[in-house]
């Protein structure tokens, strides 16, 4: 499976020394892409992942001469962190959507129609106990989660750990579901978000690793089975060929572009550079370019969700 | 010209002899058990093709009743994809052989647009339009579906009894190309979601389908309904990105002209001709009944008379205008060179509202 890894958490150093923060876990696909869009021109540049916080450590970092740092990411900078960025590099940062991440949910015949609510219920690792309170998920079935639901095995498989995909089902879509089970715990935030968001370990949840085919995970796994990937999984595996809507809303160019299709995230083109517009201006040009965000671009195959033909042309324009 | 070999064993020779996964695309007419991918041809167009590893099940020409009409023959060809023992897809085509100098009458119709039909474009030449329905696969069908059908059996293939069936058309001056695929259903949307997603491709194979009818397929990739819906927007307006792409880093146009060719690209749909005639009956309509009152008074000096003269006048040119645009049509047909009638087409299978009253909803899972 091809993951969105980078969306969250790639740099590339031009001019300036390596990234200073931990590099972790890079994706070598990925990076062999991006390089193909934009090659290193010093020896110690190139494209790195990080986690979002060591993201703006590296791309704030003080500089001496010339700079220019480009990232993807799902995480851009809040309007104080990029002001602090800019003071603190003495550089010009910009910040442009160029596509979204998106969860993605695929199943056989007897797949359950999917919510928030449900996906929370079938996949956290505590849920509201008939009892009152919180107790484990125990259940191992759709119908015990909704008896109108077929009495089939639940399956299901989750993206790899790290990834953009994963960010969306944790924060956007287990949160979602959370909150519509059971409110919102506002004096314990980060207790509740943990809560909302664990994943239960056993033999109903499968997490995916980077490089395994979901198509053949769900030909194994059954009917009832439902795999939840990016596009770039879907990229890569025709047999992959009907997602399921969630909320009742079908994913497609236009609900994940209005926002309807709420599994999705915008993926923010960050350049940040001083007295090197020219360079700046070619990396920017690259990375907007049609072979890059366009449907079968570079970074389309690896899981972004292109933009609308007029907007990607409009922010070619600007 | 129904080939007279079996399909089932020209399937097997044919699968024999190839990798499953979809190869180059086929640079000549193609023949019957070839597996073909991207594009077929035939009667020199271009036919796109869904990604996979089709194969010719069937060529044929459909008799027509006696006609003058100098196209020759109609040409048909069935081609099938499939997975496993079971027929994933059906492709059907139909063109005329020899190409026409008038264009072809009302290609898509003149019928109100019921809702699962889209009309491109319709102009006096050129004509493009979509449309999805529900197929139910029996044994009515042009030659070319008995053979096809035959072999199907006899490979031992299964085939859904009710399929998909996204339809698209072009028409221009010389020739028509009409393609109906269709598609086993597979899990996912619900059936609103499926026919809106359906009908959402057949726009998108409508307008490769003209490119094919001018030979200018390459580099339009085709994927298949649920998956376009999420990779592709736009096959055709993608490639023209692409290309303008091309030619700014290779230097053949500057990023300036670039931007403003994609700019118009994103910005160009094609138009059906505009009627002029609106524009000029709203002048006439303000500006003669005044004109002729004036003149009525200037040489009756009675204003009563005049106004009856002009409302005379005014009436009696609504009732020729009123009847000349009802029977147009008619009138056209009379004072304009005739184009040629479309051939009755004979297509596989029976629409499955005649044959089972629920439709498209019998085939959600």
């Amino acid at each position: 499976m091809t993951a969105g890894r980078f969306f969250a958490v790639l740099l590339l150093c031009l001019a300036a020394g390596p990234a200073r923060a931990a590099a972790v876990d890079a994706q070598a696909l990925v990076e062999d892409a991006l390089a193909e869009l934009v090659p290193p021109r010093v020896e110690e540049g190139g494209w790195t992942a990080l986690d979002g916080d060591a993201l703006l450590g590296a791309m704030c970092a003080p500089h001496d001469g010339p700079v220019l740092r480009v990232a993807l990411t799902t995480r851009p900078p809040s309007r104080w962190q990029h002001e602090s960025c800019v003071a603190a590099t003495a550089a010009s940062l910009s910040d442009r959507i160029v596509g979204h991440a998106v969860l993605l949910a695929f199943g056989g015949n007897a797949a359950p129609p999917l919510t928030d609510l449900l996906l929370y219920r079938a996949l956290a690792a505590s849920v509201p106990a008939a009892t009152g309170g919180m107790g484990p998920n125990q259940a191992m079935r759709w119908h015990e989660l909704d008896p109108a639901l077929p009495d089939v095995p639940i399956r299901l498989l989750v993206p790899p750990a790290g990834t953009a995909e994963a960010h969306i089902l944790t924060d956007l879509v287990l949160y979602a579901g959370c909150l519509a089970a059971d409110g919102t715990d506002f004096s314990r935030p980060a207790t509740h978000m943990a809560r909302c968001t664990e994943l239960r370990a056993d033999a109903a949840v499968t997490r995916a690793d980077r490089g395994s085919e979901a198509a053949a995970w769900l030909r194994r796994a059954g009917p009832s089975a439902v795999a939840l990937v990016g596009l770039g999984a879907v990229a890569a595996e025709p047999e992959l060929e009907m997602a399921l809507p969630l909320n009742g809303v079908a994913p497609g160019f236009a609900s994940i572009a209005e926002g309807t299709y709420r599994a999705a995230l915008p993926v923010h083109l960050l350049v940040l550079q001083a007295a090197a517009a020219e360079a700046a201006a070619e990396a920017a040009s690259v990375l907007t370019a049609e072979s890059a965000i366009g449907p079968g671009g570079v970074l389309a195959r690896r899981g972004l969700a292109a933009l609308r033909a007029a907007e990607r042309v409009r922010l070619r324009a600007e | 010209m129904v080939g007279a070999l079996a399909v089932a064993g020209l399937l097997l020779v044919a699968q024999a002899g190839r990798a499953a996964s979809p190869g180059p695309a086929v640079a000549g007419p193609a023949g019957m058990g070839q597996m073909v991918s991207g594009v077929f041809e035939i009667a020199g167009k271009q036919v796109p093709l869904p990604r996979g590893a089709w194969v010719v099940a069937a060529t044929a020409v459909q008799p027509q009743a006696a006609s003058a009409a100098p196209y020759g023959v109609v040409r048909s060809a069935v081609l099938l994809l499939q997975d496993g023992d079971q027929v994933r897809a059906l492709l059907e085509v139909n063109t005329n052989d020899i190409a026409v100098a008038g264009g072809w009458v009302e290609p898509c119709g003149n019928d109100p647009l019921p809702p699962r039909r889209r009309l491109r474009y319709r102009s006096r030449f050129d004509s493009s339009c979509a449309e999805t329905a529900a197929t139910r696969l029996d044994e009515s069908g042009p030659a070319a579906w008995q053979e096809a059908r035959a072999g199907i059996g006899r490979a031992g293939l299964h085939m859904p009894p009710t399929m998909l069936t996204a339809m698209a058309l072009c028409a221009d001056r010389q020739d028509f190309l009409e393609v109906r695929v269709h598609l086993r259903a597979v899990p996912g949307a619900d059936d609103a979601a499926r026919q809106q997603i359906l009908l959402d491709w057949a726009v998108q194979y409508a307008a490769a389908l003209e490119h094919g009818l001018s030979r200018r397929l390459d580099g339009i990739a085709l994927e298949w309904p649920g998956r376009s819906a999420l990779l592709q927007e736009d096959p055709v307006l993608e490639r023209r990105l692409r290309r303008i792409e091309a030619l700014r880093r290779t230097g053949v146009i500057t990023s300036h002209e670039a931007a403003v060719q994609e700019l118009a690209a994103v910005q160009e749909v094609p138009r059906s001709a505009v009627d002029p005639h609106p524009r000029v009956s709203l002048l006439n309509r303000i500006t003669s009944p005044l004109i002729n009152l004036g003149t009525a008074y200037s040489v009756t000096r009675n204003v009563t008379l005049s106004v009856g003269i002009a409302a005379s006048e005014y009436l009696a040119r609504q009732i020729v205008a009123t009847t000349n645009n009802a029977q147009w049509d008619a009138i056209g047909r009379v004072l304009v060179p005739a184009a040629t009638p479309m051939p009755e087409l004979t297509h596989i299978g029976r629409p499955a509202e005649e044959a089972e009253p629920s439709g498209l909803a019998a085939l959600v899972p």
